[in-house]
């Protein structure tokens, strides 16, 4: 998501929104501000979204890849603060492209959590709405 | 994982009721005529 808010600007009047499952609003507001993201953060309590998109829980090793590990090592020297898990780690997320009737457009279901789109697949996948 | 996905590209994607980050509802419905780009995250790391 971080990639995307840098890059609204490539992105026209699209609204980016995030998605997560925790089921307290204060945490995602304290989260929208530590991201500094200027667009909605969103709950999904009972994950019904992530089922109907199939972005489904991974095992743990595919969850616990050595990507995964890699990813997190980056944030970390990057000077990002981690927590402690307290919701489903072995979820798995999803990127979407909705277009303006609300029609599902493409989907990315990454079977790690390292793997998710590079954000130039997304921009593109944007810009092919006012092409059609 | 298993890919038990009900919807695919070119469905209409069903007005999920969720709730945003000041605690109000907040549905897909609300927001038609502008594109949207979901990311849904994991967990709070």
């Amino acid at each position: 998501m971080i990639a995307v808010r840098d890059h609204l600007d490539q992105l026209g009047d699209t609204l980016p929104v995030v998605i997560m499952f925790a089921d307290d609003p204060s945490r995602l507001a304290a989260y929208r501000t530590y991201l500094d993201l200027e667009f909605p953060v969103v709950a999904d309590v009972d994950r019904t979204l992530y089922r109907l998109l199939g972005a489904g829980r991974g095992s743990f090793f595919r969850v616990w890849s050595p990507g995964t590990i890699a990813m997190y090592a980056r944030l970390v020297r990057r000077g990002r603060r981690l927590h402690a898990p307290t919701e489903d780690t072995r979820q798995l997320g999803a990127d979407a492209v909705i277009d303006r009737d609300g029609r599902l457009h493409r989907l990315w279901l990454p079977p790690t959590p390292d793997a998710r789109p590079a954000v130039d697949e997304i921009v593109d996948a944007v810009r092919e709405l006012d092409r059609r | 994982m298993t890919d038990d996905r009900v919807i695919g590209e070119g469905d209409v994607l069903p007005d999920v009721a969720l709730v945003d980050h000041e605690g109000r509802p907040w549905r897909f419905s609300g927001h038609r005529g502008r594109p949207l780009v979901l990311v849904l995250h994991r967990h709070l790391a």
